[in-house]
């Protein structure tokens, strides 16, 4: 069905070549037609070329068409009237193309990649010779390979193309949203611009696909965030531009909540604690902060909502992204939040149906994360660990705390209990750095302020089911407090990183410690404790200041609070040394010879990126 | 001399030997090169800066070589290195001492200038020229010493001191030996639990034990501790190097944990209650290390946990168990109970650490070693710290006591394969363990008072003694008979730079000789480069 489609639009020449495509794969049918798609992927004859060059000429028609056909599920149709003799899997290709561009197995991924590719070729219009891929015997693998630079398809779509340009900008970000745009397709079809028929056989549903394996992460990305890409990488985003807003907000975002909502608890701690009652603080503070929280969680999260809705696929990406899926915690951590810092004017006693509300979608989350650390696979935690698992394990801690503030018994201490226990084990895997932690920063980085949340508010939790801060309390608060001084005298490590949203949720352990030293310090009062207190309380005040500073600095004068979201756009397989291309240019034709120049560049300065790459991981490895 | 392997080299030094070799000293660190390669050889000056910066820094291959080469005259026999042997003897006294200099606190400046005041000005010397040497990175460590305590050099390597004749003693007497001040107060403390103990009542012991025990121990505490000082004024840099030893930075944590236990076992008879600033007095270098020594497993780079955990880590851990013991016997709450939180939560971390055995682990010895019996100490000391805090032998408490009797049990019932080792003086800190051991077994037996109890307490206090006896035995025998309880510390004195193949010295006349040198030192090379490319392709 694709390729008669494709030969309404093309040459007669091509017609011959696709007739002869076709008579190739119905012959293989025969031999192979059991299953027809995974073998697909390996060898690929002379067919694929054409198809290449159908496709991009199918471009003529408009890059939609393709995406719909390729979505109905034409397997069966040319297996069963298949002929004798051809690669009949080359078919399945074709058609499952547009999917999604997160199923790295899948044939259909790396179609999606290459549309993309394709996509950045018009836009670019670097002139490229790709003629080498009609002569090229494995041409599916040089189709999947990207092709950032433009190809001459692209040249010749851009010449067509050029009055479409505005469309084609938008379509590439399709594939990141939710059914890869069909939804606001339809939402556009609605409005009455029926432009397109869509078959909603669904049945092969592009956002099926298994999800970007973590290995991918690891590759590509660096950095103590892994928020950088890799030089030797690509992303199937654009990156020279600036992304749809959605695209680029990040769930770390949910870091401010975590913050703001974090300081309206301390300062009313401050208002109501015993042994801060000489400070004179009126509860006031904490009502202006706790309004202002629910303002920035409510905002925050509708916009993720949106990012939800429009942008799924992005979402997911997050989701798979090794550091990434711990701030999923933080939306819940931050109700939590809201749920203890409520003034007491706002609320008095708070019902205990909310308790439970607010806590299935922790146990649902850690079913998954712990889950995920011990069953091993990509994601076990010797892999993963993180200090940003922390993010994971206190909200435990603080449900716990807000259950037994609640009054509720047995609920606390089993979270009391699982936190515990997934505490202990992050603990001294962090603690023991061991070598195959891929993602654990070099030295020391802002992050490392989340060892300080579990126990401090773990101290928290406990005094309040024990109803008074006695000696398990007094231990997890100690512990909290030895790691906060370990980590502040090393304040000299922590400076020279870049700033990032992420910062935020790095804050709520100081004031958290600084929590739980005005608890303390009503169990032991004296001038040293109060004095602890006070010095944390402000040392978190001022760090929450100085964030916020930084935070409209970068929103409001540099305009790069939200910088493009890497992460979540890195390409599905490894970028592959360009070097076959050289010989492709090399015996290819002559007419393209004024292309030669550019491959050769753009062919060098790969292969001297990935050399690089391999030179840095074996001097990591000696 | 590997830089320069060629014969000019040696040429040279025979000639700086004629002048004396003192004054190749002086004249290195009075910067003046040129001049010296214009009045020696004019012909070839690269050499001759070589030679001349030769003494400068402790880390010097050439100066070891150099030295080497001067005593025994092995490495080559050519006419040249034996006319310098014969010169070398007229002033060997003076020789002797310029080697250790780099060791020296400000590389022997001190020195010069404490027998300048005496009266003998007789170099002058330029301060802008001395550099502050780099501290050696933890991999160097790793890479040049071997075997269970990392003392014993590969064979690859080189050290920077002279090693075949024996080191001022201040240079070989490691920080280890603050473990026999442990080893003996930890024994003042059990003679006095078992003479004070309801559960051991029965044995009639008198106190006049303790009282003596705990006057040896504050005598050894005071020599070993006066002895070490005057290596930190003396030879700052071997105490640097120690310092930066993966493993010896545990030691540092043993004189104040001797301190501790002094503290804990004064006899009821000299001070029946101690004040409360000694203890934060005594707290606040364990604290201080502790910050530092903790960061490093947690901030990663070269010392991070994965790679230098060694059971000679619980002496970085027992120090807070320690404290917390002595803080609640005192009195005080919640100091205590910070040490026993900080030591809690670290001591899960290590001991979870050791019992994996990472691969990544370079400093765990892969047999059973004396050091393994550190296990017992910190639940043991732990257990009795919970239950002075708590005010009675708790569930707590019993459960860090059973966990340290198991853990003795377990190392007991593998006595065989603690032998073969060689003696070493950090053995003493080994015993404290046991010590421990014995005494929360009383502390335990007076709460469960019964037979076995009784015995079990009974039989741990003999097999502490007797190992004690046994080790005091051994270290007066090594001390005055064999006289090798102090060998030549090589630890301290690795080089800060891989050895390279000498595959220049070829070209030198002994050929036979050399080739024998320089196959076997090729043959070690490529089997250290071997062990790291497997790792390079596996990551």
């Amino acid at each position: 069905m694709v390729l008669m489609h494709i030969s309404f639009h093309i040459s007669p020449g091509l017609i011959r070549l696709g007739l002869v495509f076709f008579q190739k794969i119905f012959q293989g049918a025969m031999d192979h037609g059991e299953n027809p798609v995974s073998i697909e992927l390996q060898e690929y004859a002379e067919p694929v070329p054409q198809l290449l060059k159908l496709i991009s000429s199918n471009e003529v028609a408009g890059f939609d068409s393709i995406m719909q056909e390729g979505e109905t599920p034409v397997f069966p149709n040319p297996t069963n009237s298949s002929q004798p003799n051809g690669h009949q899997r080359k078919i399945s290709i074709s058609i499952s193309m547009p999917s999604s561009p997160t199923g790295a197995t899948s044939a259909g991924t790396k179609n999606v990649l290459f549309v993309q590719d394709n996509a950045k070729g018009f836009k670019n219009g670097v002139p490229e010779s790709c003629v080498g891929s009609k002569a090229k015997p494995k041409g599916v693998k040089f189709l999947s390979q990207p092709m950032p630079k433009g190809s001459v398809f692209g040249e010749g779509a851009n010449m067509n193309q050029n009055p479409n340009v505005k469309k084609f900008k938008d379509k590439r970000f399709d594939s990141f949203k939710t059914w890869s745009g069909k939804l606001e397709r339809q939402l556009t079809n609605l409005r009455g611009r029926q432009q397109e028929s869509e078959s909603e056989d669904d049945s092969v549903r592009p956002s099926e696909n298994e999800a970007l394996p973590v290995d991918r992460y690891f590759d590509a990305l660096e950095g103590p965030e892994l928020e950088t890409l890799r030089a030797s990488e690509e992303i199937v985003l654009p990156d020279d531009k600036t992304w749809p807003f959605l695209l680029r907000y990040p769930i770390s975002s949910f870091g401010i909540c975590l913050g703001v909502s974090s300081q309206a608890i301390m300062w009313k701690t401050l208002a109501t604690a015993t042994s801060t009652n000489f400070l004179h603080i009126s509860l006031t503070v904490n009502l202006i902060l706790w309004w202002i929280s629910v303002a920035l969680v409510g905002i925050v999260a509708s916009i993720y909502l949106t990012k939800v809705v429009l942008y799924f696929e992005a979402v997911r990406r997050e989701y798979y992204h090794p550091i990434r899926v711990n701030f999923f915690f933080a939306p819940w951590i931050s109700l939590l939040f809201l749920a203890i810092g409520v003034p007491p004017s706002v609320a008095s006693s708070l019902p205990v149906a909310l308790w439970y509300v607010l806590m299935t979608p922790f146990l649902c989350l850690e079913l998954k994360i712990y889950g995920q650390w011990m069953s091993g696979g990509q994601r076990r935690l010797s892999k993963v660990a993180n200090p940003s698992n922390h993010l994971s394990v206190v909200g435990n801690f603080v449900g716990a705390l807000l259950g037994a503030s609640m009054g509720l018994k047995e609920g606390p201490i089993f979270f009391f209990a699982v936190g515990l226990a997934h505490y202990t084990v992050l603990f001294v895997t962090l603690y023991q750095r061991l070598p195959t932690n891929e993602t654990l920063p070099k030295e020391l980085h802002p992050v490392f302020f989340l060892f300080v949340a579990a126990p401090s508010v773990a101290s928290m939790a406990w005094a309040n089911i024990q109803g008074s801060f006695d000696y398990g309390s007094r231990i997890a608060y100690f512990i909290a407090l030895f790691l906060y001084f370990s980590l502040a005298v090393r304040i000299n490590f922590f400076r020279g990183f870049k700033f990032s949203l992420a910062w935020w949720a790095y804050t709520f352990p100081m004031t958290g410690a600084a929590i739980a030293t005005m608890r303390y310090s009503s169990a032991v009062t004296n001038v040293v404790t109060q004095t602890l207190s006070v010095i944390l309380s402000v040392v978190a005040t001022l760090t929450v200041t100085a964030l916020l500073v930084t935070t409209i600095l970068h929103a409001f004068v540099q305009r790069d609070l939200f910088p493009n979201d890497i992460a979540i756009a890195i390409s599905d397989r490894k970028p592959k040394s360009h070097r076959r291309w050289f010989n492709l240019i090399r015996h290819g034709s002559s007419e393209h010879n004024a292309d030669i120049d550019t491959f050769l560049k753009f062919a060098n300065g790969d292969t001297k990126d990935i050399e690089a790459g391999l030179k840095i991981s074996s001097a990591e490895a000696k | 001399m590997d830089h320069n392997g060629e014969l000019p080299a040696s040429v040279e030094v025979k000639e700086c030997h004629a002048s004396g070799f003192d004054s190749i000293c002086v004249e290195n660190e009075t910067n003046n090169f040129s001049n010296q390669i214009k009045v020696w050889q004019p012909s070839n000056g690269d050499e001759m800066k070589l030679c001349i910066s030769m003494p400068s820094s402790p880390t010097n291959h050439c100066h070891v070589d150099e030295a080497k080469g001067l005593e025994n005259g092995v490495p080559d026999s050519s006419a040249n290195i034996k006319n310098i042997n014969q010169q070398l003897h007229l002033n060997h006294q003076k020789l002797k001492d310029k080697r250790f200099d780099s060791f020296k606190t400000w590389s022997g400046r001190l020195e010069r200038q404490l027998s300048n005041l005496r009266g003998k000005p007789q170099e002058i010397e330029s301060d802008s020229e001395n550099i502050e040497p780099l501290p050696l990175p933890v991999d160097r460590y790793f890479d040049a010493l071997e075997g269970p305590e990392l003392e014993t050099l590969r064979a690859s390597e080189e050290i920077v001191l002279p090693d075949n004749k024996t080191w001022p003693f201040l240079l070989r007497y490691p920080i280890s030996a603050f473990g026999i001040c442990l080893g003996v107060s930890s024994q003042a403390i059990m003679w006095k639990t078992l003479a004070t103990s309801p559960s051991t009542k029965f044995l009639h012991i008198n106190l006049i034990i303790n009282h003596i025990l705990w006057w040896i121990s504050v005598a050894l505490v005071a020599i070993v501790a006066s002895i070490y000082l005057l290596k930190v004024i003396l030879y700052f840099e071997a105490v640097r190097r120690e310092y930066y030893h993966p493993i010896r930075v545990n030691f540092f944590f043993a004189p104040w944990i001797a301190l501790l236990f002094l503290a804990l076992g004064v006899p009821p008879s000299l001070v029946s209650k101690l004040p409360v600033p000694l203890w934060y007095v005594l707290m606040t270098p364990i604290f201080c290390l502790e910050i530092k020594i903790y960061g490093q497993w947690m901030s990663g780079g070269q010392r991070r946990l994965s790679k230098v955990a060694n059971p000679s880590n619980h002496l970085s851990i027992v120090g807070n168990f320690v404290g917390a013991l002595l803080g609640a016997s005192m009195g005080l709450k919640e100091g205590p109970i910070f040490f026993f939180a900080v030591g809690l939560a670290h001591y899960v971390v290590l001991f979870v650490t050791l019992y994996q055995r990472l691969p990544t682990n370079d400093t765990l010895p892969k047999d059973l070693h004396p050091v393994f019996f550190l296990f017992v100490a910190a639940p043991s000391v732990a257990s009795m710290a919970w239950a002075t805090i708590q005010g009675s032998f708790d569930n707590g408490a019993r459960i860090a006591y059973f966990i340290a009797l198991f853990l003795y049990f377990s190392l007991a019932v593998r006595v065989n394969f603690f032998r073969g080792f060689k003696f070493s003086l950090a053995w003493w800190a080994y015993t404290f363990p046991m010590t421990g051991a014995a005494t929360a077994a009383m502390r335990y037996s007076s709460e469960v008072t019964n037979i076995e109890t009784q015995t079990l307490c009974v039989t741990l206090s003999i097999v502490a003694t007797l190992t004690v006896t046994a080790l005091l035995v051994t270290t007066i025998l090594h001390a005055f008979v064999l006289r090798d309880l102090f060998p030549n510390d090589i630890a301290i004195a690795i080089s800060d730079r891989k050895p390279k193949p000498h595959k220049k010295w070829f070209n030198l006349t002994d050929i036979e000789t050399f080739l024998k040198f320089a196959s076997s030192d090729n043959k070690d090379i490529e089997a250290a480069l071997k062990i790291p490319t497997p790792e390079a392709t596996s990551v």
